[in-house]
Order: structure tokens, then C-alpha cells, then sequence
């Protein structure tokens, strides 16, 4: 397979610049220019507006020559980064688990396990406190869920070793966690029930 | 298995709908308890505009317009937190009328030879068919469609091949768009596509990657 060097023509459209088109006295320069920047910044949301929405739900992964060739006008443009994913900074081989607090101690909280890939089994776990960023640390009560991933981030080219807690903010329940709760409850009156 | 030489994993999370852009700013998400003050005082704002919306936290970025809702990562430990969000702003705002939602996993691969990049391409669409007529002929971009999914959901599924835009050794981009439209006689005003978003998450990530390793053992 090989990338496309496909070379589009560059526009020949005159952008307006506030240096040749308007006399520049006074105050006035500055409403003008910010009048300019304004309707560049327009013109860009625009065009941004309308390539979206030809894209329905696609995610765009890859920039088009077009936007490259785009005139920069004082440096006010859509972030052409924002439009790719990100190779300075991503997290990825990480192992994820979701628990949820069982007991809370004084200095840590015990929960139990559950591998996302692998939702199976469950393990239980020991969580120290200095683990948990302070503002999740309003979170933790009984029953609060929480996502844990090992891996491996990237960040600007350095790899590190991560390990990542973060409580679930959410207001709603899906299918899948009820039919998480049923099983967990199923499981639990297996064990109370009395023997036959 | 290919996802030996996964690089890079971005999810995007798409909805089309009706919206008001300016809703979605980073202190309302915290205001709402839904992100982390810290992560919202972190916030890049691009733009904030009745038309457009463009913010980054430290681990999503947000694309929002009147028509098209959309929040992406590359760090797979937030694929989940992400979900979450989404489906929590839209509990929110559940007047939002929504009709399509896709959900986009891209995966980028390093292949481990140059050989096996050509191989890659040229099992995929032979390019025997093209030596006659064009000189050493590359697979550029490939596309392949389900309209009529094979799980029934109302709506469609598409995969695309391409070489990997982002600078990596035998680079190649696997882009999966599972698309999921409403169902005759909904509005999209009851939540139904958030919904769809929750039951069907752990089925769509599954599903792309059963797809890409069962392309990738055929054309071993």
C-alpha cells in the first residue's frame, strides 16, 4: 500500500487583511480588525460545520490537502490536531478491571474485581487512599464503582508504566448493570440459601 | 493475532441529532459533578461558538455542532469513563432529540515488515487483477459495507483499510464505523439512542475485534 501525494491547487482567493483594505486611525483600527477576525473565525466554523456534517456518525481520521492549503490569518484556525488521533498521548495493552467498594477501612477500601474482557470471575482487591485523586475521594461509599487499567501510557514519546482509578459519575443504570446486579444477587442467595 | 501490533486505539463516539452547542462547556460538565473540577479548570477551550464547539480535557476531546455530537479518546483506560460521560450528559439534556449514533474504533497497527504491509494490501484486493494495466500497483484505501446487519440492529456497518495517516513503521489504519439509526416509530426523543449507546457498548467493541482477527487469519 502507499500514501497518495496527490498535490491539490492552492486557492487563489484574496482573504481580507485589515492592512490593505482599511485606513487605520484611531480606535477604529480596533474594531475593524476585530470585525476581521471575527468573520474569519465564521468563515472557519463554517466550513468546519459543513465537512461534519457530510461525515454523518464516520469519524474522519484522515486531514484533507484542502484544509492545509487553507491561508492562515493571524493564526486564528481550527486546531487541524483536534482532527487525528493523538500519537503524543495514548494509553494502550492496559489490562481493566471495574470494582466496586465492598468495605471501607481507615486507611484503604477493599473491593471486588471484575476484569472487563473477562467478566466471568472476580477477584478481591486491597485500595490504599493515596491511590484515589482527591476529588474521587468524595466518592468512595458502599457500592461505588470505580475503573482500574494497568498499562502502558505514551506521553510525548515517553512510555511509563500506569496505573489509573477513576469513580464512575454517572446517573443512570444500563442493561448490562442490572443484569450485573440480578447475577450478583443470584450468586449471593446460592450461598444463603439453606441445603436441601 | 494482529492486535499483537496495535499501536494506537482511538474510540469516537458519535451522535447525530439536535443540539446546542453551547451547552457543553467544561464547567457545566463539572458543575454536574460529571468530570473533576481539577479536569475542568485543565480544559482547552478551541472555540465556543452558537454554531461549533471544540474542547479537549486531559483525556477527551469534544466536537460538538447543531447537527453532530462528538467526543473521542485515544487512552483506553477512559473508554468506559467516556461512555459514561456521554450517556450522562444526555440524562441530563434527555430532551435532546437524537436519531443515529456511531460509534467509530480506530486501530492503528505496526505491521512487523515491509513485506507483510504489501501482503496485507495485496490479499485483502489482489493486485494481480492490476498488474497488466498499472505499474506496481498499491491497495490505496479499502471499504467494505454491511447494510443489512448481521445482528439485526437497525442501522449499518462499515470497516475501512487505509495506510495509517499517523507517521509509524508499516503503518496501517483499521477503521470500524458501527452505525446504529432508530427503529421505525421512535423520535429519538425518549432516550433511545443513549440507550442504545449503554446495551450495545460492550457488544461494539467486542465485535470489532472479532472482525479485524478474523479478517486478518483469513488472508494469513
Amino acid at each position: 500500500m502507499s500514501v497518495s501525494t496527490e498535490i491539490m491547487s492552492p486557492s487563489t482567493t484574496m482573504e481580507k487583511h485589515w492592512v490593505t483594505d482599511y485606513t487605520t486611525s484611531g480606535t477604529k483600527k480596533n474594531e475593524i480588525e476585530d470585525v476581521l477576525i471575527l468573520d474569519t473565525v465564521k468563515d472557519e466554523v463554517k466550513k468546519r460545520v459543513i465537512k461534519l456534517n457530510q461525515q454523518e456518525t464516520l469519524f474522519e481520521a484522515t486531514e484533507t490537502e484542502e484544509a492545509e492549503n487553507q491561508i492562515d490569518f493571524r493564526s486564528i484556525k481550527i486546531s487541524k490536531d483536534f482532527l487525528v488521533s493523538d500519537p503524543r498521548k495514548y494509553f494502550l495493552k492496559s489490562q481493566k478491571w471495574i470494582g466496586h467498594v465492598s468495605e471501607i477501612k481507615k486507611d484503604h477500601f477493599i473491593a471486588e474485581l471484575k476484569d472487563l474482557d473477562d467478566p466471568t470471575t472476580y477477584e478481591i482487591g486491597e485500595v490504599d487512599y493515596d491511590e484515589i485523586s482527591p476529588e474521587d475521594k468524595e466518592l468512595i461509599k458502599i457500592g461505588a464503582a470505580f475503573y482500574w487499567s494497568l498499562g502502558y501510557a505514551n506521553t510525548n514519546g515517553q512510555i511509563e508504566k500506569k496505573s489509573l482509578i477513576r469513580f464512575q459519575r454517572v446517573n443512570f443504570w444500563t442493561m448490562s448493570d442490572y443484569n450485573e446486579v440480578l447475577d450478583r444477587a443470584d450468586e449471593l442467595y446460592d450461598k444463603l440459601k439453606p441445603e436441601d | 493475532m494482529l492486535h499483537d501490533h496495535l499501536q494506537i486505539y482511538t474510540l469516537s463516539i458519535v451522535f447525530l441529532g439536535e443540539f446546542n452547542p453551547v451547552i457543553i462547556q467544561p464547567y457545566w460538565l463539572a458543575h454536574k459533578k460529571l468530570i473533576r473540577e481539577q479536569e475542568a479548570q485543565n480544559a482547552t477551550v478551541d472555540v465556543i461558538h452558537n454554531e461549533i464547539v471544540k474542547i479537549e480535557l486531559d483525556w477527551a476531546k469534544f466536537e460538538i455542532t447543531k447537527n453532530r455530537f462528538e467526543v473521542r479518546t485515544s487512552q483506553e483506560p477512559y473508554f468506559e469513563p467516556l461512555k459514561d460521560l456521554i450517556i450522562s450528559i444526555f440524562e441530563i439534556l434527555r430532551e435532546t432529540p437524537i436519531i443515529s449514533l456511531g460509534i467509530n474504533h480506530l486501530k492503528y497497527f505496526s505491521l512487523p515488515s515491509e513485506e507483510s504491509y504489501y501482503n496485507f494490501g495485496n490479499k485483502l484486493a489482489p493486485l494481480s487483477t492490476w498488474n497488466e494495466v498499472l505499474n506496481d500497483p498499491r491497495m490505496l484505501f479499502l471499504e467494505i459495507l454491511e447494510q443489512d446487519r448481521k445482528d439485526k440492529i437497525n442501522g449499518k456497518y462499515r470497516v475501512r483499510i487505509q495506510p495509517s495517516d499517523i507517521k509509524m513503521q508499516n503503518g496501517i489504519l483499521i477503521q470500524v464505523n458501527d452505525h446504529i439509526d432508530l427503529n421505525p416509530g421512535e423520535t429519538g426523543r425518549n432516550g433511545e439512542m443513549v440507550k442504545s449507546l449503554g446495551n450495545n457498548w460492550r457488544a461494539s467493541m467486542n465485535r470489532a475485534t472479532e472482525i479485524i482477527e478474523t479478517v486478518w487469519k483469513k488472508i494469513q
